[in-house]
Order: structure tokens, then sequence, then C-alpha cells
């Protein structure tokens, strides 16, 4: 097993230099670019230099005078050294910009990913136990309702309910107006009340696909024959649902889990956006659209890593849960 | 002209499974309301013991099964899987099953174990009486709780398929163990341990430490069948039934798990419902034998009537599809022309006629009644019906 764990991270490695090379021939080509925006804005300034001038001064201040490729090598050997530079957009260090918006978005994230498992997963063996019942088709159609409509319809219409009509939570913001006056536990309070309707508009557009996944695979392994030599020993109902089918339901179930990993420091664009909260999804989103190629390298390669651990982790599970995949 | 349209509309419409939208909706309309009922009195708490007690017909009897019917309610309509089935296990005998795919072995198995896969299959008449010493209960109207209890303690189930009827997640030690605690919740870990280890070791398999810490996909085929049997025997169970267990297998194993049952039978003196389309099998280790056409029993008998003198012409042509070893006379194995009627929709003569070389004008008429050749021979065919006077229900 060790063997194979580290054959695994020497594959990984190969492979996030491959694809963080990609990401900055991509980066290099689109046609937003940053240094092209600033200097039209400074060469419009009264005054100031020729277009073509700013241009060339700020593509060697920002060392895009070089190819692409060598570019990508000054930027690796870079990384390497832990330096992933300044932030263009923002002007700060990446690493700090990123450090200050991810944890917002990596609380959203991973309590709405504790609650989608532990919503989805009893739905869907419920509806797997009953199948074709009432309460089946109720929770299949729900399920249905999360995948299908998009996370901005279900925060405008949580926002019409609890924030409009009923006045209970704040409509957008992470903090309130008199957050700086407030003392240590009315601070996280208020924190926590303008995080409940993102965390549940992610809880409920997530929690549809993952309750579905359950259902289909329950059903699977309660009609396999290893079910029926249960019931034939005599074992309790809860006791055949709950041991034997639900261990071998976990084995797909693992493996989704283990690729959401970076899902939860990926952040929610729409839903950030929409109830303005600083995260990453938003900044990512920022730092794109003008072109910020330190900011979106670190953040697309940090994503990459995060993919290629998950499946990692996903892997190991895997043999966790099922022992016909343990590699001796 | 106007006829003949008529009648070819109704010919394709009965042929064809296509129903309609308005017919899948009124099927299964119906099918809830009847599975809905089934299912209420199923779920029913603290039923009370007088209501599934009952009495033996015959004191030597371990287990009787009388006019069975188990249905599954399918979309497409009722399938008549088992359709007033009547045989008896008696103390310490083998009884066979034989019949081909589908005509209602398995599913009358598993009603024995009340295993039927609810809500829509249902047994929705007959009783299945079977003899625990203490009582005689009913299985058909015996609450769930009660069977549990009864499951892999009094009748034991072996599987037909060994590769995929254990538990890939646990050990072969754990899922034995699981058994043998459930219904001796007295007995120590260490007991139960050296219990498992007993059992496995009695079916043949060496190196017993090493098994009980393995993982089903790391046996054989031959080996997990051999578990699948020790933790059905590890009860001492008073009925075994055996659905199929050799199917899977190839000749060599066979024999050797046939020659185990045989010798465990023996052992622990509980009755065999063995069940098979092997008629080799039947022919070594049945006393009698239940031969099953369509859901209903055509004929039976003990092994030395039915081999000696097949009567219903569904056993005489399964006895001559038998390969036998020498047989020159022809280089192909004989088959019974046709196939079973569609189960949905069983016609109300012979559900044999069709594909019977001897039929004769009294086929057409009703379903056969059970006429006996002898005490214990009896067949459902009208060529044995000689007179009125005869016929013995």
């Amino acid at each position: 097993m060790r063997k194979y764990i580290i054959k695994r991270i020497a594959i990984s490695v190969v492979l996030l230099f491959f694809v963080s090379m990609i990401i900055y021939i991509i980066m290099r080509s689109i046609p937003t670019s940053y240094v092209e925006t600033q200097a039209r804005m400074l060469s419009q300034m009264p005054g100031a230099k020729s277009y073509a001038d700013w241009l060339a001064q700020l593509n060697t201040t920002y060392g895009m005078d070089k190819g692409i490729l060598e570019g990508f090598m000054q930027w690796a050997s870079n990384a390497i050294h832990g330096d992933f530079g300044d932030s263009w957009q923002f002007n700060v260090p990446v690493v700090e910009k990123f450090q200050s918006v991810i944890w917002d978005s990596f609380k959203l994230g991973s309590i709405a990913f504790i609650l989608q498992i532990f919503i989805a997963i009893p739905l869907g063996i419920l509806a797997a136990r009953k199948q074709y019942s009432r309460s089946d088709y109720t929770i299949t159609v729900l399920a249905l309702l999360g995948i299908s409509l998009p996370a901005f319809f279900f925060a405008t219409i949580l926002k019409l309910i609890f924030s409009a009509w009923l006045g209970w939570l704040p409509l957008y913001g992470k903090v309130g107006r008199y957050y700086e006056l407030l003392s240590g536990f009315d601070q996280f309070f208020d924190i926590a009340i303008h995080f409940i309707l993102p965390i549940l508009t992610l809880t409920i557009v997530g929690v549809g696909g993952l309750m579905r996944y359950t259902r289909t695979n329950m059903l699977e392994v309660l009609n396999s024959d290893y079910i029926r030599t249960a019931r034939a020993k005599g074992l309790s109902e809860k006791r055949v649902v709950n041991y034997h089918a639900f261990r071998n339901t976990l084995i797909p179930i693992v493996t989704i889990l283990g690729g959401t990993l970076p899902g939860l420091f990926a952040g929610a664009l729409i839903t950030e956006t929409l109830f303005q909260i600083p995260g990453i999804g938003y900044t990512g989103y920022l730092a794109m659209v003008s072109g910020d190629i330190p900011f979106t390298m670190f953040y697309m390669v940090f994503m990459a890593f995060l993919t290629l651990l998950g499946t990692l982790i996903a892997d190991i599970l895997y043999a966790v849960v099922d022992p016909r995949v343990r590699v001796s | 002209m106007k006829n003949s349209k008529k009648t070819t509309k109704k010919a394709t419409n009965k042929s064809s499974d296509y129903i309609s939208a308005k017919d899948a909706r009124r099927i299964a309309k119906e099918n809830r309301r009847i599975t809905d009922e089934f299912e209420k009195i199923k779920n029913r708490k603290n039923v009370p013991e007088s209501e599934y007690t009952t009495e033996m017909k015959n004191s030597n009897n371990l287990l009787e099964v009388e006019n069975l019917h188990t249905y599954f309610f399918t979309d497409i309509g009722v399938v008549k899987s088992v359709s007033g089935v009547t045989f008896n296990v008696p103390k310490g005998k083998t009884v066979g099953i034989v019949g081909e795919s589908g005509c209602g072995k398995s599913v009358t198995s598993l009603s024995i174990m009340q295993l039927v896969q609810r809500p829509q299959g249902q047994i929705v008449d007959g009783e299945i009486r079977f003899d625990f010493d203490k009582a005689i209960y009913d299985i058909v109207k015996i609450p769930t709780e009660k069977m549990q209890d009864i499951r892999g303690n009094e009748i034991a189930m072996i599987f037909q398929e060994p590769m995929t009827s254990l538990n890939p997640v646990f050990r072969i030690g754990l899922q034995i163990n699981e058994v043998i605690e459930l219904h001796n919740p007295e007995m120590s870990k260490e007991d139960v341990k050296s219990r498992t280890l007993e059992m496995i070791k009695m079916v043949g398999i060496p190196d017993v430490e090493k098994i009980y810490k393995m993982y089903p996909h790391e046996l054989s085929g031959g080996m997990r069948q051999r578990i699948v049997i020790a933790m059905a025997l590890s009860c001492d169970p008073k009925l075994i039934i055996a659905d199929e267990p050799t199917t899977a297998l190839d000749v060599t194993i066979q024999a050797q798990i046939m020659d185990l049952l045989r010798n465990l039978k023996d052992r622990i003196n509980s009755s065999i419902m063995l069940i098979t389309h092997d008629l080799g099998v039947i022919a070594e280790m049945a006393d009698e034998v239940v031969v099953m056409y369509a859901g209903k029993v055509v004929e039976k008998g003990t092994a030395h009537e039915i081999f000696h003198n097949p009567s219903h012409p569904y056993t005489i042509g399964l006895m001559a599809s038998r390969p036998g070893i020498g047989d020159k006379k022809s280089g192909k194995l004989f088959s019974i022309p046709g196939s079973v009627p569609n189960p949905v929709d069983m016609p109300n003569y012979c559900y044999f006629r069709d594909r019977c070389d001897r039929a004769i004008d009294a086929c057409n008429g009703e379903y056969p009644p059970q006429i006996f050749l002898s005490d214990t021979h009896m067949v459902t065919c009208y060529r044995y019906l000689k007179d009125k006077g005869e016929q013995n229900d």
C-alpha cells in the first residue's frame, strides 16, 4: 500500500506540472490582458506617454515580454520556492490575498457539505427502502427540484421568504452594520446569522444529486444476493440495512465524496455574489476577468492540487471500505 | 369481413406484451390496493400466538405446504409464480423439487423462508405448517419478528449463487459468527469463534484459521459454496433448503458438495429440501420427488416411483432429456418442444397441453384433478383418469 501511495504521489507531481503549464498557456492566450487594459488607461491620462510606450514599459515590469514557455518556467521555478508573486489586481502578495478570502468560502462550503451528507444519505436510504412509496416519490421529486433549479433561484426565494417577508435573517453581507461595536460572542453570532441563507442555498442545490446517488446505490445493494443471505440468517431488517447494506453502499459514495474535496475550497461564485460575501469564488472571478495571472495561476494550481489529492484520498478510502481493491 | 378483422385485432392484443397507459395505471392502482392490504396485515404489532398456531396433518412430517399461492403483482399484471402447491417434507428425509427454470421452485422455497420480495411478492393463500417441537406454526401468518428467530436457526437456506451470496466487505469469520451469535446469545465470544472454526472444518476446508480471516473474494466458487453451507448449518437447522446448491459449480465439486450434504444430514438428522433441475442429483439424494411445472405440482412420489414409473408427460419428457453416457442412438439431446405459457395469463386447461405429445380429448377441459396411482404417487393428468369413480382428491 505504501509503495502504491508513493507511486501515486510521484505521478501526481508530474500531472500537476503539466496542468499548471496548460493553465499558464491559456491565461497568456486569452484576449483579456491586464497589461493592455492598464496601458490603455494610463495613456488616456492627461499628458501621458503613448499607448505603445506604456505597453512596452508595463510588459517589462510585469515580465510579459518573455515568451509563453519562458514565462511559465520563470513562474514554475518561483512557485517551487514558495514565491507566487504579487497579485496585479489586488496589489498584495497572492498568498496573503488568498488567505484573507478563502476561510469564508471554506466555512460556507464545509458546513453545507456536512449538512448535505447528513441530509442526503439518510433520505436516500429511506427512499430506497421504501421504493415507489409515497415518501420515495416525495424525496425523489424534491431531489429533482434541487438538481434542476439553479442556485440564484433558491437564493432569491429564500431571501424573499426569510428576509423580505419574515424579516428574520439579513438580506446579504457577511457582517451587520454594528459588527465593530459587538463583543466577541455577539460578533460570532452576527456572522453566523449572515451565513445561514448562503449555506441553506448551497445545501439545497447540492443535496439532490447525492441523495439520488445514494438511493440508486442502495437499491442495487438491497437487491443483491448477499442481502438475501443476510435476511436468511434471521438478522433484523435494521441490521440488514444499516450494517450489511450500508457498508456496501458506502463504496461508491466514498469515491464521490473524495472528489468533492476541491469543491470545499473552490468557493461558490454565484451564491457568494448574490449574498455579497467576499469569498474565493468571487475573488477568483474578479482576478480572472481582469487578467490577473499570478492570482489566477495560484488559485487554479491550488485547485488542481486539491483535485489530485482528492482522487488519491478517494482511492485510499476505497481500499478502506472495499477489501476487493486492496493492493497487497 | 368485419368479423375476421375483429378476431385478428383480438389476437394481436393478446399475443403482444404491449399495454396501454390506461391499462398500466389501472393495473398499478389495483396492485397497490391489494398489496397494501397484505402489508397492513403483515405490519400489525403484537399478533397473538393463537393466530398462527396450527396442527400438523401427519406428525411424521416436519413441513407441510398446502395449497400455497405466491403471486407477484407486477406492472404488466399478476404473475402467479406458485399457484396451489402442496407437498410434505417428512422428518429426516430428503425431498427433491425438480422443474425447469421459472416453474416456481425457488419462489416456493423463498415463501417457506418468508423471503419473497415484498411488497410486490405476496403469499396470497395457503398454509405452510412447520413443526417447532414446542408448537406448530403456520409460516404464512407468522409475524416477521418471530420469523427472524426461525430463519437461519430452525430453517436454513443454501442459495444457488455462491459467488454473490456472501457479503464482499466482511470477513468470512464475521459472517459465520454473526448467525451463531444471533441465535445463541448466551454463547461467549470464544465459543462462537470455536464453533465457527468447527463449522468451516466440517465442510472440508483445511487451514481454518486462515480462512476465518479471509474475505469472500479471496476464495474460489467451491470454497465459497462450502462457506455458505457452513453458515446455513451452523445452528443445526431442522430443515435445510438447498436451492440449486451445485448449479454454479463444476461436476467434481458438485459431487463433493452432495457428499457433504448427505453426511451432514445423517449427522444432525435434519430434513433437506433439495431444489434442482439436475435429475442425476435428485436420483442420488432424494427420498421423495416433487415435479413442478408452471407454478403447480404435476407429479409427486417416492424417488423410485418417479424414476421407474414417470407418469406425467412432462416428467417423461424431463427423463428423456437427460444426457446418457454411451447413448449412441442419436447425436441430439431430446428437448420438450414449445415453451411455458405466459405466467400473467395462464390458460384454464392443463398448462402442459400445448406442448404435450400425448394430449387426449379430455385435455381440453379444465385443469386436471389430482390422481393417485398409489398411496404416495400423485399425478395431474387426464390420461390416468380411468373413470370418475376412481378419482381421489
